[in-house]
């Protein structure tokens, strides 16, 4: 009976539900992205800067700690309400994960064909794309897998700055005890989250572990 | 052609690598940079390339001071071997052995001309051996892999840290002396740090023993094994090293003519003095007929002149 009244809701709604979920995706991709470019290159930036590296992780891993719900409040007063300051919030939360993976996957990158690169002529940069950079390649992989289920669980509180999405359909079935409102949004971002886990799970296996190298 | 000059390398005020350290390693030979481990070799190597720069002193190679030089185009002409080969995982065979040649800009054509040339050169002769990555090579393979690649770009120089050391004492003998084939063939300036004595003696034309950061002799392996410098010298050859000394010298260097009293063992002419005396001892004579390859008898080799060699 309840589903259908879900059933029944999306057949008057679907336009509604549709750009919801749009702008769920779409606000995690756009602080995926954005915490993929700031992390590697992050990482990239302190692979051979002990000191810097230092100051940075402990940073990073301090972000970690927060709460997801604190990180998107703490946005409010600097960034306002609304879609920017929920994109930002996500990519803060995003952060972590993709930096401190493609930290430890660049710096332990085999230290024998760093050492062999380095002494036969390769620029800093040279190391870092050719040799660093693939060989960490499975543990940045999965530090964007980290941060794909997490951005996507994250925007579900974006409603309450403001950010829209999915999460609305869970705060509003919740503000009025409306269990069918509540699915709406609580199962598409459940698939959503199972989904891109699941297909993430498979390319990292297409991509890696049939590797003649491995 | 690689000359140190009064080289000091010290890591902070307590810890000294290399102390006034000045030799010379003269246009196409070897010289085996041997000592106990911490003794600063390895240091000494990584210094001609900058992969380290000395606290004081001066480094030539050509004749032009390293710090003067860019450190990047310094490494592109000079050959580098490490213990642990390091060869790039994800990349093929051929990757790894074009890598310096790619950092130079050859073209396709000449880089796949000298890839298939190089492995010729180090002794594996299946091309389809290009295509596979280091993890489906054997250690032997690999190391050979590691030598073709150090060569890629011909470079003058080649500084070999322990390539050896990785691999079976069987596959490692096998693999130095066609490592001896090669540099007979291509004819470069080698520095090899090694702590093998026996590695060194097969290898270097000269011998540099460091111990503690400085340098105690440098000379050619006879005269090491003849005349150690001092007593360390004299522990860290062996107590064995007058009958080492005996490889490095071939039944021909010093034959006598033929004899009549009749020798009838026989031993060819280039087989080593050691090996001479080994037969002497297992036949138990006191000469042996030296013979050419053909098998007509050339000379003869006693006791005494074995001893007196």
């Amino acid at each position: 009976m309840m589903l259908a009244t879900v059933v029944g809701w999306l057949n008057q709604h679907g336009a509604e539900f549709l750009l919801a979920l749009w702008r769920h995706v779409m606000m995690s991709l756009l602080s995926l992205s954005a915490a993929l470019v700031i992390g590697l290159f992050l990482a990239a930036a302190i692979v051979d800067r002990a000191k810097l590296g230092f100051i940075v992780i402990n940073i990073v891993s301090g972000l970690r700690t927060l709460p997801s719900l604190a990180v998107l409040a703490i946005t409010v007063p600097l960034f306002g309400i609304g879609l920017t300051p929920a994109i930002i919030a996500l990519t803060i939360l995003a952060l972590p994960p993709i930096l401190l993976n493609a930290h430890v996957g660049l710096r332990d990158a085999d230290p024998d064909a760093v050492e062999a690169a380095v002494g036969m002529g390769m620029h800093r940069l040279q190391v870092l794309l050719q040799i660093r950079f693939p060989l960490a390649a499975p543990a940045i992989f999965a530090g964007g897998q980290t941060a794909t289920i997490q951005v996507i669980s994250g925007a579900t509180l974006a409603p309450f700055i403001g950010g829209g999405g999915l999460g609305d359909y869970i705060v509003t079935g919740i503000g009025i005890l409306d269990i069918p409102t509540l699915l709406i949004g609580a199962i598409p971002i459940a698939l959503l989250a199972l989904g891109a886990e699941y297909s993430l799970t498979r390319i990292e296996r297409r991509l890696f572990s049939e590797e003649l190298w491995r | 052609m690689i000359r140190l000059e009064h080289v000091t390398k010290r890591y902070s005020p307590e810890r000294t690598s290399v102390e006034d350290l000045t030799i010379d390693i003269k246009e196409g030979t070897t010289a085996a940079l041997i000592g106990p481990s911490g003794c600063g070799k390895t240091t000494v190597l990584r210094m001609i390339n900058r992969l380290l720069d000395p606290t004081s002193g001066r480094i030539l190679v050509d004749s032009k001071d390293v710090a003067t030089v860019d450190p990047v185009s310094l490494r592109r002409h000079i050959g580098y071997v490490i213990q642990n080969i390091g060869l790039f995982p994800h990349l093929t065979i051929e990757e790894n052995i074009a890598a310096v040649p790619r950092l130079l800009g050859w073209d396709h054509r000449k880089i796949k001309q000298r890839t298939e040339e190089l492995l010729h050169l180090v002794g594996l002769e299946a091309n389809e051996l290009l295509r596979r990555y280091p993890k489906q090579l054997s250690g032997g393979q690999r190391q050979r892999i590691g030598v073709a690649r150090a060569l890629a770009a011909d470079p003058p120089i080649l500084l070999m840290d322990e390539p050896f050391g990785a691999i079976d004492p069987i596959a490692r003998t096998r693999l130095q002396d066609e490592f001896k084939h090669i540099l007979a063939k291509v004819r470069k300036t080698v520095v090899l740090v090694t702590h093998d004595i026996d590695e060194a003696l097969k290898l270097g034309d000269t011998l540099a023993i460091m111990r503690d950061g400085r340098l105690v002799q440098h000379a050619t392996p006879k005269v090491v094994l003849q005349q150690p410098s001092d007593s360390f010298v004299n522990d860290f050859i062996g107590a064995d090293h007058a009958i080492r000394r005996l490889e490095l010298f071939k039944v021909s260097d010093v034959m006598i003519g033929p004899s009549r009293t009749s020798a009838t063992a026989k031993i060819e002419e280039g087989q080593t003095l050691h090996r001479a005396l080994a037969m002497m001892i297992s036949l138990n004579v006191d000469c042996l007929s030296v013979v050419d390859r053909a098998g007509s008898i050339i000379g003869t080799i006693t006791r005494d002149t074995i001893f007196s060699a």
